[in-house]
Parts: C-alpha cells; sequence; structure tokens
C-alpha cells in the first residue's frame, strides 16, 4: 500500500474514528486526536506488511486499541484547561458540546477494556468474534466484558439522569 | 450476543462534533512527510552501506593480491610464526603459517582502507550538508 491509497482509506475513516476516540476518552479532544494521530502514523509506518484481506478498518481499531492502553499507562490522569478552548461562547454550541457529558461521565467510569469493548460493540457494530480479534482476548472474556460493561453503563446512564 | 436497544439508540445518535478535520489531516500530513524524510534518509544509508561493502570486497580482493605478491617474493624457508608445543592444532596449521597471515593483514588492511576512505567520505558530506543548511 502507498501512501496515496494509505491517505485515500484514512480520509474517508478519520471522521469516525476520531467520534470513537473521543467517546473512548470521554469527551477529551486533545487526547482523542493524539490517540488518532499516533495510530495513523503507526498504520502508516506497518503498513507495508499490512496485507489487504479487507480489515484494514479493524486492523486501525487494533491499532488504536493498542495505542489507548499504552496512551493510559503513560499519561497522567488531569484535564487540560485547553481542552475547554474549542468550546464556543454561543450558547447552542455549547449545549452541543456538552449534549454528551452525561455518557462521558458514565463512560469514564467503566474500565478502559472493558469501554472499549463496550465502544466496538455498540458504536461500531463489530461481533464477538471480530472484538476478540481486535483485542486480543478469548470469546468467553469479551462475552464477560460486554454483559458486565453493559449493566455497568446501564446503571450509571441511570444513576446519572437522576 | 443479543444488542441492548437503549444503548443502541444511545450509541446510534452519537455524533459529536469533532476538531477541524483540515487541521487534523494538516498536521498527519506533516508527520507523513518526517516519515517519508527518515525513510529516505534510512534507504540512502542501506545504499551508502552497500556500496561500502562492495568497495570493502574489491579492496579486500585487491590486498590479498598484493600479500600474495609479497609472500612469493619473501624466502620460502623463513617462517612467519612459530611455537615450542605439541598441540595438534598448532601443528597442523603450522605450515600454513603465510597463508594464515596473509589472510589476516589482507582483511585488516582492506577494512582500515575501507575505514579510514569511509571516514574521510562521511566527513566530506557533513561538510557539504552544513553549508546546505547555512544557506
Amino acid at each position: 500500500m502507498d501512501r496515496e491509497q494509505f491517505v485515500a482509506i484514512i480520509s474517508g475513516e478519520q471522521k469516525k474514528l476520531r467520534r470513537f476516540l473521543l467517546a473512548l476518552c470521554c469527551g477529551n479532544y486533545e487526547q482523542a486526536d493524539d490517540i488518532a494521530q499516533d495510530t495513523m502514523v503507526k498504520a502508516y509506518l506497518s503498513c507495508d506488511k499490512y496485507q489487504d484481506r479487507g480489515l484494514f478498518k479493524s486492523w486501525l481499531y487494533k491499532i488504536a486499541y493498542n495505542t489507548f492502553l499504552d496512551y493510559k499507562k503513560t499519561s497522567h490522569n488531569y484535564h487540560s484547561l485547553d481542552e475547554c478552548t474549542h468550546i464556543s461562547d454561543s450558547t447552542y454550541e455549547a449545549d452541543r458540546t456538552f449534549r454528551y457529558q452525561s455518557l462521558y461521565d458514565a463512560l469514564n467510569l467503566l474500565p478502559p477494556k472493558e469501554r472499549y469493548v463496550i465502544l466496538l460493540f455498540y458504536m461500531k457494530g463489530y461481533q464477538v468474534k471480530e472484538i476478540c480479534k481486535i483485542v486480543s482476548c478469548g470469546e468467553a472474556a469479551v462475552k464477560k466484558q460486554l454483559s458486565r460493561g453493559r449493566e455497568h453503563l446501564k446503571h450509571l446512564l441511570e444513576y446519572g439522569e437522576r | 450476543m443479543e444488542k441492548d436497544k437503549d444503548l443502541k439508540a444511545l450509541f446510534d445518535g452519537f455524533e459529536p462534533e469533532l476538531t477541524d478535520e483540515r487541521v487534523f489531516m494538516e498536521k498527519l500530513t506533516c508527520k507523513l512527510d518526517a516519515i517519508e524524510c527518515v525513510k529516505q534518509e534510512r534507504a540512502s544509508h542501506r545504499r551508502t552501506y552497500r556500496y561500502m561493502m562492495s568497495i570493502v570486497f574489491v579492496v579486500g580482493v585487491m590486498t590479498g593480491a598484493v600479500f600474495y605478491a609479497l609472500m612469493e617474493f619473501t624466502p620460502n624457508y623463513t617462517p612467519l610464526f612459530t611455537y615450542d608445543t605439541d598441540y595438534t592444532f598448532m601443528s597442523y596449521i603450522s605450515p600454513y603459517s603465510r597463508e594464515i597471515v596473509m589472510i589476516f593483514l589482507s582483511f585488516f588492511a582492506s577494512l582500515a582502507i575501507t575505514l579510514i576512505s569511509y571516514t574521510i567520505y562521511d566527513t566530506y558530506m557533513m561538510k557539504k550538508r552544513d553549508v546546505g543548511y547555512a544557506r
């Protein structure tokens, strides 16, 4: 795969990946964009080794998963005030930005691996077997994470609405 | 595995605003350019390395020929190294002392010639690059 092909695929996929990572990073735009950039750079570096079997997207999400875990290990758990710079003064824009705040708060309370599995299943629509390949886990472990994560998330969302 | 309807509906409608796509892609393009630059530099190093290896081979052959000629002109009865031992291996290699010395000398001479030429070439290229940056 050469650079033009890579950029063509990435241009079509970057929005979905960034949206996915934004949910994964619980609304942290800066972190989500950093992970997205790192993921794409890593993918570009190893795209020579990639064998085209129509699984580019899941391969990309596998890299994103590993990058996210690396990021979690190295980054500190604080939020920069710079994150708020993208928020517009307009009330409408602010409302739109905080529209998913309860979801982000709930996702933030899930363990990172559980969060990733939940998002792959519900947001990306991957099947359990595909998720197993992406996160390199057994089917039983993924199913357990999914059911535990689902209950956990539902409880948190219900609790948050009250 | 069954999907929870509420969660599915929640994530189906998840379409947050993202940061500027143009800025994101520009940043990515810059990184890809940097990677390309490093890749080219590495490829150039590999080419130089291969080139150096062929030079080492040629210089090795030439030095070997020179040492062989020298060996031919030295008197045959002069042993190049001797040792007082009954060890089988030593007594086995003793008749080939000239060849062994020739091989070692050729190897070290070709290595030294190549390293010196490479250092001179590298220093010259560094100077050339420095001049390029200064402009």
